[in-house]
């Protein structure tokens, strides 16, 4: 394994890291977070592994802007995170335990679950519905919104850059939160995750958002449904008609858990009882 | 090219160790090598937990992680948990509660409890289960593993308990 690999960096400085990562001459160069993914392509042709794990990007805050997750998190440290269980309802935390492996939480990085654009982790889709952005550092900074990150399946638009962190906005008001998982198991990847977030301003819906992961080949928000629900009163009914909506834009794969077909009808369902739980209008089941 | 050697320093279960290995070889590849046989090589994949170890204390897939990575790292393997004659109460309880069959998923399952007992002294069946959802068994169905987990914590709370009670009594 790793047959090309010829130089192992462990750096101590972002400045360092980055300059490293973007050293053209003498092969591919990679970052990672000293666990890798084995089978990932990108990995297997690499000449030279940036470790990230000693940048101290490893840390979870709240400020005024929202919160802040170091890009080397690990999934463990998000699930025992007291901010990240008090932040959006513990949003993030139910995202985090998607991954059911309690070793593979200890070993899984934020970084590289955005990098590899895997979009069966649930964290994916809840950051996304939470508006998070990341913060990459290249030849200059810049902030880039979870939903412009991913150029297709496996891919990211960044080019030899180090991401630093994401930031999830403070939500403005009160904000309702729901994660529905479709899986064969509770340890199983998710034929398909759904989730929703909601507003409500005088009993109408004031904004929502809807994100879905799972069986897709990267996470996806839902802007058209997000937009028809504002100014609707929270009924069962109107969740319903959007959730039609999502799975009729969105475009799933087949595979040995299940066929698009079956995650088009899923998607109908979860996406009504996200939204519905979001609202505090739990339906009978 | 080949990928080149280094010295890896770890601690490996209480002992000071260096190891020379290729950069490309992961902290399984490094402990296998070494003669650590309890890490077990289930798929090599990250999938079964058999190859776990703690690292600082966090319990890791050696199949996954890097070598260099674990430059400066403390090690405990399942064997690092206890001695013939001198067993960790975990390993005591799996053979109790006849949690090992085959046992070649039990170094993994050990490890995992391990970590969660130490964050978790008195978990419910349901947090075992949760915890152990990383570690494949194909011999015992699984109920004994999670009757040894329970068994053990209860023995270890038991012998906290009654530490406290000496402690009390000669103060
Ligand atoms: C048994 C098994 C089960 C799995 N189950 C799941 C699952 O249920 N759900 C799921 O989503 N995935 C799953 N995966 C895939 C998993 O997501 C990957 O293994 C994981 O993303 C690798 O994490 P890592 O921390 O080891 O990353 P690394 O291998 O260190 O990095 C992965 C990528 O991110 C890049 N990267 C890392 N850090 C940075 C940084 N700071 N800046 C820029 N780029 C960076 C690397 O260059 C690399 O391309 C599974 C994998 C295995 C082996
Ligand atoms: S050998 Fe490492 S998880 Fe199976
Ligand atoms: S005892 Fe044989 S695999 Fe678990």
């Amino acid at each position: 394994m790793l047959e090309k690999l010829e130089e192992y960096h462990i750096p101590q400085t972002i400045a360092e890291a980055v300059r490293l990562l973007r050293r053209r001459s003498g092969g591919e160069t990679v970052a990672i977070t000293g666990a890798i993914d084995l089978h990932w392509w990108r990995l297997q042709s690499a000449r030279r592994f940036v470790d990230t794990s000693r940048l101290g990007l490893d840390r979870i805050r709240l400020d005024r802007s929202g919160l802040h997750l170091g890009a080397a998190t690990l999934l463990a440290d998000i699930v025992t995170s007291k901010v990240a269980a008090r932040f959006a309802g513990g949003l993030l935390v139910q995202g985090a335990l998607g991954l059911a492996s309690p070793p593979r939480r200890h070993t899984t990085s934020l970084a590289a679950l955005l990098i590899n654009a895997v979009p069966v982790v649930d964290i994916l889709p809840a950051l996304m519905a939470l508006d998070a952005k990341v913060r990459v550092k290249g030849a200059r900074q810049r902030t880039i919104p979870l939903t412009e990150l991913f150029a297709g399946k496996g891919r990211t638009v960044l080019d030899r850059e180090l991401l630093l962190e994401v930031v999830v906005p403070k939500p403005r008001g009160r904000i309702g939160v729901a994660l529905e998982r479709h899986a064969l198991t509770p340890s199983d990847d998710p034929m398909l995750t759904a989730v929703a977030t909601v507003q409500l301003s005088r009993g109408k819906i004031a904004r929502a958002t809807i994100a879905l992961g799972g069986g897709l080949s990267v996470p996806v928000r839902c802007p058209k449904a997000e937009a028809e629900l504002v100014g609707k009163a929270p009924d069962l009914g109107i969740f319903a008609c959007a959730a039609h909506g999502v799975a009729e834009s969105i475009h799933p794969i087949s595979d040995t858990r299940c066929s698009a077909e079956h995650r088009r009808d899923v998607c109908k369902v979860i996406v009504r009882r996200a939204l519905a739980r979001a609202a505090g209008r739990e339906e009978p089941r | 090219m080949s990928p080149p050697v280094i010295e890896l320093h770890l601690t490996v279960n209480g002992e000071s160790r260096t190891f020379l290995t290729q950069i490309n070889r992961s902290l399984f590849d490094v402990l296998r090598a070494e003669g650590y046989v309890d890490v077990k090589n289930g798929c090599l994949n990250g999938d079964c937990g058999s190859c776990a170890v703690l690292l600082n204390g966090r319990p890791v897939l050696g199949c996954l992680v890097m070598a260099p990575h674990c430059e400066g790292g403390e090690v405990v393997t399942a064997a690092g948990l206890g001695r013939p004659g001198d067993l960790h109460p975990l390993q005591e309880a799996f053979l109790d509660t006849g949690a090992v069959q085959c046992g070649f998923c039990t170094p993994g399952m050990l490890i995992v409890a391990k970590h969660l007992i130490d964050t978790n002294p008195d978990p419910s069946e349901e947090e075992i289960a949760a915890a152990l959802a990383g570690n494949l068994c194909r011999c015992t169905g699984y109920v004994k593993i999670i009757d040894g987990v329970k068994e053990a914590a209860r023995r270890m709370r038991a012998s906290k308990a009654r530490s406290k009670a000496r402690g009390r009594r000669r103060s």
